[in-house]
């Protein structure tokens, strides 16, 4: 949470805050929870006064609406001000805009890993066909077995509750007995879908 | 305020590996595809070759005599081709399978790392080396088929490489019958090296290519007085490892570097390990990283290294097994790593030869206490690697 609300204007004063926090210190029994009332505590220590909040509130209301480079800006200036900037909850990244290099703090978004292996890929057969189509052949087999699954699933909701959710068959947790099963199942559907031919 | 920092449970990264319904399905199918090549593909192949390809050699006057002369009988024989292709793509699925559920989780395992590695709850440290260069047998190929394996950034403070080597590795050994727990070769040697070197007492211990650690912990277990220290060139699997260790309990020092040339100070370790190591640096490297080990025991300590058994060590038949890997898993060493005798790189690095071993030590978890004293007093023999045992090597720098 660290950072999280560095720039957000707060109406209530130091008094009510303080009562707030004396108040959460009471109920919070969890780690996080403790560690969330000292961060609190450490953040009310350092608050600007009064009159700088004053301030701040009446500048920013005169560039209203902000532009995303200013509110970038803005919101990093203030996180530098916290002793955890480094370990705020959001990703820093540096991006090359066409008006040069920008920092835009932003909310974590999407990282896509890379699904291709750097090297020489070899061919086991032939015809390198073959190789793909062994791909697309195990990758389905695969699939078959991830349908399965999901069928297993959905009958074993229905036996117990006679009805199924999307939401049930995504929380659903297969007990080890249950893993132990499937497994079987699958050991059985692999030798018979791979099943090789007897060498002349 | 909070209590002792030691009381306090500490969130665990991995939990935040929150598969969706059929993506762990698919990683379960994984699983048992990878089983299936490794194991029953693998048997099916050798029947292939000891039941019809060698006798048809033998009757035609030409038995391979080598690995080299096996592969190139087996190459064009279906049951090779299709026992490659399987372990082939089932390789490559393993981290395929789990790459979608670790980009779900990436923003949320970053926060928690770069916690954890703030408040440090239960010790250790996390130092990172942004100028390090990477060797270039880490940059040129991803090994073992692992997009971006240890070292690839894919954002700020990126932890996705731990996670998916981690995770991969478990759809990997997911139905393995000798690899079913994560740390399974750490707890094996430590159980031996307690036995083998009972006088041994490690101030501190040192893993090379730690990765996330895994094979170190079964060692602060063994050595809870120790300090444990694991160095990798990857940044992403040394964050990934740091917050597992909290979780775990393990106060680690991880830090970013290069095996071959590292800031620690002459004779600061009492015990060196490392678990399929060796094999994935260049040779070069290696000779280099067995010196520094010289350099970094301190008299009378130890180096132990889990390792492929050495060409001389197996059959012709299981060196052309192995040696699959050197081009078909991206592990360019593998062949000429297993070329020479760890015993010979032991003492070219400067240890004795009298004080060098190589040998096979037993899986501890499936071959029990019991067999295991009967193994220290020579009565039997240890599985062969891979199949309920583990080759190592090492030596132990005199007094």
């Amino acid at each position: 949470m660290k950072g999280r609300f560095d720039a957000c204007a707060s109406v209530a004063d130091d008094a009510q805050l303080s009562r707030f926090v004396d108040a959460i210190a009471k109920d919070a029994g969890g780690v996080y929870e403790q560690l969330f009332v000292e961060d609190f505590r450490e953040a009310l220590a350092k608050r600007p006064t009064a009159a700088v909040r004053d301030l701040r509130r009446r500048c920013s209301a005169d560039v209203e609406p902000l532009s995303i480079g200013a509110r970038a800006l803005m919101t990093t200036d203030l996180a530098a001000q916290s002793p955890y900037a480094r370990w705020s909850r959001s990703v820093v990244y540096s991006t090359r805009s066409s008006e040069g290099d920008t920092t835009v703090t932003e909310p974590a978004t999407a990282v896509q890993l890379p699904r291709h292996t750097k090297g020489k890929r070899p061919d086991f057969f032939d015809d390198p066909a073959i190789d793909q189509m062994m791909t697309f052949l195990l990758e389905l087999t695969t699939e078959v077995g991830v349908l399965r699954d999901r069928l297993d699933t959905v009958e074993r909701l229905l036996d117990q509750h006679g009805s199924v959710t999307r939401a049930a068959i995504e929380s659903f947790q297969p007990s080890p007995q249950l893993e132990d099963e499937r497994n079987a199942w699958r050991a059985a559907y692999l030798k018979r879908v791979l099943r090789m031919h007897t060498p002349d | 305020m909070v209590a002792n920092p030691k009381d306090i449970p500490v969130p665990s990264i991995e939990e935040l590996f929150q598969p969706t319904h059929d993506e762990r399905a698919r990683q379960n199918m994984v699983s048992m595809i990878r089983k299936h090549a490794i194991i029953d593909m693998r048997k099916a192949m050798k029947d292939d070759y000891d039941n019809r390809v060698e006798p048809k050699l033998e009757r035609e006057g030409g038995k391979p005599e080598d690995w080299a002369a096996i592969e190139k009988s087996m190459e064009h024989e279906a049951s090779y081709r299709f026992y490659s292709a399987m372990r082939y793509n089932a390789q490559e699925m393993c981290y395929l399978s789990v790459q979608p559920t670790v980009e779900r989780a990436l923003p949320q395992m970053i926060d928690l790392a770069r916690d954890l590695a703030h408040r440090r709850p239960v010790g250790g440290s996390l130092r990172l080396n942004p100028e390090l260069r990477l060797p270039k047998y880490i940059t040129s190929l991803d090994v073992h088929l692992a997009p971006g394996w240890v070292h690839a950034e894919h954002t700020t403070d990126d932890v996705a490489q731990g996670a998916v080597v981690s995770f991969g590795g478990k759809v990997f050994t997911g139905q393995h019958p000798y690899r079913k727990k994560p740390g399974a070769v750490g707890e094996s040697i430590s159980y031996w090296l307690r036995r083998k070197f009972p006088d041994l007492k490690p101030r501190r211990i040192l893993d090379l290519g730690t990765t996330a650690g895994k094979n170190l912990f079964p060692y602060c277990d063994a050595y809870p007085q120790a300090e444990a220290y694991g160095i990798d060139v990857g940044a992403p699997v040394l964050r990934y490892g740091y917050a597992v260790a909290q979780h775990e309990g393990y106060p680690v020092h991880f830090s970013q570097q290069d095996a071959e040339n590292t800031d620690f100070p002459d004779g600061h370790f009492d015990l060196i390990v490392s678990s399929f190591f060796f094999h994935e640096v260049s040779l070069k490297a290696t000779r280099k990283i067995l010196r520094e080990c010289k350099r970094l025991l301190a008299p009378g300590g130890v180096m132990v290294h889990m390792e492929l058994p050495d060409e001389t060590s197996v059959s012709a038949y299981e060196n052309f097994f192995w040696n699959w890997d050197t081009l078909n898993n991206n592990e360019p060493w593998y062949t000429s790593y297993r070329a020479q005798d760890p015993l010979n790189l032991c003492v070219e690095a400067g240890f004795e030869r009298e004080a060098s071993f190589k040998l096979l030590v037993p899986d501890i978890l499936t071959f029990g206490a019991e067999k295991h004293e009967k193994f220290m007093r020579g009565e039997i023999a240890s599985p062969a690697h891979g199949s309920g045992g583990w080759f190592v090597f090492g030596a132990r720098k005199p007094l």
